[in-house]
């Protein structure tokens, strides 16, 4: 995060990160859908033939000047797929906010569990701690038959002291708290 | 803010820096007929650009060359070139317009959008003149970012009548999402 003091601007980089498929994607869709066109920049995909993310999705979120600052926050979701780690390192590199989207789906555990393993890995590569970096949990598909209880899958992932959100992204459920708890948080850092 | 690496911190310019920074863009627009001349950081962060985009769009286009310039490097690294090695450009070449990124140093990039009436030898020429521009830029903002962060300078008034900045941004975003 950082303040443009000669143009009075506030800076924060916001990455959605998870397993495959688990709706990181689908997050900022939502949210792009629900921000008013003048608070937005367009939302940027670079995708597969397949519809998958290729390299990441991007939208700028801008709010009125508060206290003479105008904060601006990038959104950026990295490709979940296995074989996509070096692109998931580029995204992370100066991130000031982290959401893992998790898959609630009682298949998806160890999934989810290596996932995370890899985001800290790689935050520690650049340098990073990852328990420095302001951070939600989102438990995502509650509404699946097969979804694991949020609380239970919190602490199947370590992530107790967490903030957690449960979400649906599909239908927005949750991707708007889960924004909001980001950017307190990150706010909370000035 | 307090920053606890001075390279979380980006390049930040001086209205002074920025205006000769313009000069300098608008100086390589007009010599190579370019509709579109910015500059980023390596993170996506745009920090100028003169041109046809609105404001949105090339935030988005400076994200979009930053991870495509950041991808070439980490490409080349699969064939050994790091460093002073490394890819310090990159063309996009297409049938009616072309985008060219050069490296500026190790934290900005020069990004230049040219169409079929320049040729690429051009662009070449006069954005290694802009880049030199920009290093000196660059190389001040850098001195000045140094100095901040060593006497913890930056930092911000987070008070106002009405309430904390958290608080009211927190405000906005209910707001945003009530509409």
């Amino acid at each position: 995060m950082f303040i443009n003091w000669e143009l009075r601007e506030l800076h924060a980089k916001l990455v959605y990160y998870g397993p495959p498929l688990g709706g990181k994607t689908t997050n900022i869709e939502q949210i792009h859908l629900r921000v008013p066109e003048k608070n937005r920049s367009e939302l940027v995909s670079v995708k597969t033939r397949q519809d998958r993310t290729l390299f990441f999705d991007f939208m700028q979120m801008e709010l009125n000047e508060v206290n003479g600052l105008q904060p601006k926050f990038k959104l950026y979701t990295v490709p979940g797929q296995v074989y996509y780690e070096a692109t998931r390192k580029l995204v992370l590199k100066n991130v000031d906010g982290l959401v893992f989207v998790a898959d609630s789906s009682i298949k998806k555990l160890a999934t989810n569990r290596r996932t995370l393993e890899d985001m800290r890995r790689q935050l520690r590569e650049l340098g990073r701690d990852p328990d420095e970096i302001p951070f939600v949990l989102q438990c995502n598909k509650q509404d699946l038959p097969d979804a694991v209880d949020p609380a239970l899958l919190t602490r199947f992932l370590n992530l107790s002291h967490a903030q957690m959100v449960p979400a649906v992204a599909v239908d927005g459920q949750g991707t708007i708290e889960t924004l909001k708890a980001l950017i307190s948080q990150v706010i909370q850092r000035l | 803010m307090n920053a606890t690496n001075l390279h979380e911190v980006p390049l930040m310019f001086t209205a002074e820096q920025r205006q000769q920074m313009d000069h300098s863009l608008m100086r390589l627009a007009d010599r190579i007929a370019a509709p579109l001349v910015m500059v980023s950081d390596v993170s996506g962060r745009l920090v100028l650009y003169r041109g046809r985009l609105s404001s949105a769009q090339s935030t988005a286009l400076a994200a979009l060359a930053a991870g495509s310039f950041g991808a070439g490097v980490e490409m080349g690294h699969f064939l050994g070139l790091r460093n002073a090695n490394a890819f310090r450009q990159q063309l996009h070449e297409g049938a009616a317009a072309n985008l060219y990124t050069l490296a500026v140093g190790q934290e900005l990039l020069l990004i230049v959008a040219f169409t079929g009436q320049t040729t690429l030898g051009l662009v070449r020429v006069y954005a290694q003149k802009a880049q030199k521009e920009l290093l000196v830029l660059a190389a001040v903002a850098g001195e000045a970012r140094e100095k901040a962060f060593a006497a913890g300078a930056i930092k911000m008034d987070d008070s106002s009548e009405d309430g904390t900045f958290g608080d009211q941004v927190d405000k906005q975003l209910n707001d945003l999402f009530s509409m």
